[in-house]
């Protein structure tokens, strides 16, 4: 691999390879207030690869590879390379990671606890978790929750926000240019940047909390607000883990002692800054609920 | 062989090396073992060395997952037994899962993926109604796929459970029927050992020979260094290599056989082999993988990929089956 | 055909009440189920030894009253052997070989 770089996010150390500048030249940049995790062995090995010699050069396509890798899994053109390398990273945490119970869910914190959001792809998370970050939260990731299976606090792993068509004007007419990265355009997912978590959460990003409060978020509905049961959410909640499974009873044992001490809500949305102010009151009862 | 490859095989071989390693080397040796599915097994055989943290962290993880793999595939041994119970057949758990009921030393950090058992020709319908009638289904299920491995594989088509989403392959004999050496199943399972929940395994040195059939004979030998670690920890039972021989040249495997006792001596023993310019070959082609992960030496890929389908298949045949392949794929 | 029936070993599975259902970790299998009444309360009916059906019938009426009929036998006895299915409880026929 001609180009490498050693990435330390929250508790996970990655080893990037590439066989062209490119999509690691924008990595450096973007995660340049981030430790450079040189030290000792990564915990994966990420690899950006031609999928055939011929296209290194014409054409150029970016095969994810490394320690994980899915079967099937389709190219992307080179122009889309801090997306592959951005993949490939979210792959190998996916498949490979048991340190933590993962859910696909963004983490903010503030006044010492976890705010859990989880969803599918285009629920809002990933955008509100951003929003939050610049209002006052601190950011802890968009992607994961990491949640200890000891202690049950949620644990950071802040890495770039992926900010997707009507979500990227939102967020650009708040913050500065410098702050994200390329445009991609005609990804399957439609148009995507990606942004820089804040500073301090990249400062503060070894300090873990533990959940007050998780949300299911859905962003496109008229306003709703339901109090999930217990059940309900432990099942959604194993749909939404990638390592429920192979974690075995410590899985167990931290999804539900999660479920048993923090109130989970499902909130329709669709509006942007309204729905800010009704996390504010939300946390503010389930803070107070909580004492 | 790679610098990551050879620091590898020699941690396996001796362990006490490990304080010699570098930090850049680790990096290297353990995303090639991880590649090789290598990496809880090394972690096992680095159990008593003191090491660095960051290496003891991606270590410990690959056992921890191999254990959690090794209480999933029990547990599918004990649902299989259940539902064959009736049949009144040897049910012989054959590979990783025989190793895993035997609590053998070649279990130890093994990846074990789905149930592989040998049952008489004679009793497949019943096998196959049975396991259908208990939650299992085809995973293939396109007629050519069907009377393809009916026909000519030594497996029933594989079976998926439905609920349980594991597979399970059932062979009738250890090498496919359109394969050149012609080894004696029903021997091998008149010879068969008893182990838990009324399953059986191979005896010490039929298991041996599959382990041999199945990594020279039948594969283009990707995974092979797993494999020779598999069969070098099942030689280290104190094994009588002529014995060993001689039933082997009974099966038709004893090239295969021998092969194994040489590389795996070469690459893992403590004692040097006498290596043939193909056994070079073949252990150019076991150790093409590089500090990457990535697999390294493609035109000798290449020459066993396409030598792992001569080997199973009459070129005619071959040929038919590729040509059948290639239609389909393009309606 | 008669069957008896017992529980699995109480280290084997971990039950955790969760509002009105129950979640069980099975450690041999690796599973977790959600079981909802009276798939539980059933389940703490069968004992460490095998027992036939009726015993563990008069078992239940005596804690939940679920009636002595036919209707209510059957109705058991297809739970059973659901959770047999789930690997959750084991049976054997009555004249001690071993059954599914």
């Amino acid at each position: 691999m001609q180009h490498e770089l050693r990435l330390h996010v929250g508790p996970v150390r990655f080893r990037i390879g590439s066989q062209w500048a490119q999509p690691l030249d924008h990595m450096r940049r973007l995660y340049a207030d981030f430790p450079n995790g040189d030290d000792g062995p990564p915990d994966f090995t990420v690899r950006l690869e031609a999928p055939r010699l011929m296209r290194r050069f014409i054409r150029p396509q970016v095969a994810i590879a490394g320690d994980f890798m899915l079967p099937d899994a389709l190219p992307l053109p080179l122009a889309h390379g801090l997306l592959a390398a951005e993949m490939a990273m979210n792959l190998q945490v996916a498949l490979g990671w048991r340190r933590h119970l993962l859910l696909h869910a963004s983490v903010v914190e503030r006044d010492g606890r976890a705010l859990i959001m989880t969803g599918l792809s285009g629920s809002g998370k990933s955008t509100l978790s951003a929003m939050l970050g610049e209002n006052g939260w601190r950011f802890m990731g968009d992607e994961f929750a990491l949640i200890d299976p000891d202690s049950g606090m949620a644990v950071p792993f802040p890495r770039l926000v992926s900010l997707k068509n009507a979500a990227i004007d939102a967020m650009q007419a708040r913050l500065p240019e410098h702050r994200f990265g390329p445009v991609l355009a005609d990804t399957p997912k439609g148009m995507i940047r990606h942004l820089m978590p804040p500073q301090d959460a990249v400062k503060r990003m070894g300090e873990g909390a533990l959940p007050a409060l998780m949300l299911f978020p859905r962003y496109g509905f008229d306003p709703e607000l339901r109090a999930v049961g217990k059940p309900e959410a432990f099942v959604r909640l194993t749909q939404a883990s990638t390592n429920y499974v192979s974690m075995g009873e410590a899985g167990f044992a931290a999804l539900s002692g999660l479920i048993d001490r923090v109130p989970v809500l499902a909130m329709d949305f669709n509006d942007g800054d309204a729905v800010m102010a009704q996390i504010d009151t939300l946390w503010r009862d389930a803070l107070a609920a909580g004492r | 062989m790679s610098v990551a490859i050879q620091q590898m095989v020699a941690l396996l071989r001796d362990p006490a090396c490990a304080p010699a390693v570098s930090d850049t080397d680790w990096t290297d040796i353990l995303t090639a073992a991880r590649a090789e599915t290598l990496l809880a097994t090394l972690g096992h055989r680095l159990r008593e060395q003191s090491l660095p943290l960051g290496v003891s962290r991606v270590l410990n993880d690959a056992m921890a997952r191999a254990k959690q793999g090794h209480i999933v595939a029990r547990w599918e041994m004990r649902c299989a037994a259940r539902a064959l119970a009736g049949l009144g057949i040897p049910v012989v758990l054959m590979k990783g899962s025989a190793y895993l009921a035997l609590d053998h030393s070649a279990a130890l950090g093994r990846q074990i993926g789905d149930l592989d058992i040998m049952v008489p020709r004679e009793s497949l319908d019943a096998v196959e109604a049975a396991l259908l009638g208990a939650g299992w289904e085809w995973v293939k299920d396109d007629p050519y796929d069907q009377a393809y491995y009916r026909q000519w594989m030594h497996e029933l088509p594989p079976l998926i459970h439905t609920e349980r989403d594991r597979m399970i392959d059932v062979h009738h004999t250890i090498l496919p029927l359109t394969a050149r050496p012609r080894p004696d199943a029903g021997g091998m399972l008149g010879r068969a050992l008893p182990v838990a929940d009324g399953l059986m395994v191979f005896d010490p040195l039929d298991r041996l020979i599959h382990c041999a059939a199945h990594l020279f004979a039948d594969g283009d030998l990707a995974g092979g260094l797993r494999n020779l670690w598999d069969f070098h920890c099942l030689m280290c039972d104190g094994v009588d290599e002529a014995a060993l021989l001689a039933r082997a040249e009974a099966q038709g495997l004893r090239s295969a056989t021998a092969r194994c006792i040489r590389l795996s001596t070469h690459i893992y023993g403590k004692q040097s082999a006498r290596l043939t310019l193909t056994d070079r070959l073949f252990l150019r082609r076991l150790t093409a993988r590089n500090g990457w992960g990535q697999e390294t030496r493609p035109f000798t890929r290449l020459v066993f990929y396409i030598r792992s389908h001569w080997l199973r298949m009459p070129p005619l045949m071959l040929m038919r089956h590729l040509w059948i392949k290639w239609r389909k794929a393009k309606a | 055909m008669m069957l008896d029936y017992r529980a699995r070993a109480t280290t084997e599975l971990r039950t955790h009440p969760l509002d009105e259902f129950t979640l069980i970790y099975d450690r041999a299998s690796g599973q977790t189920h959600l079981l909802g009444a009276p798939m539980p309360e059933l389940l703490d009916c069968l004992g460490a030894d095998w027992e036939s059906l009726p015993i563990i019938l008069a078992r239940l009426n005596s804690r939940f009253e679920v009636g002595g009929n036919d209707d209510a036998a059957q109705a058991v006895r297809a739970h059973l052997a659901e959770l047999i299915m789930l690997g959750l409880a084991e049976c054997r026929t009555a004249d001690h070989s071993d059954a599914a």
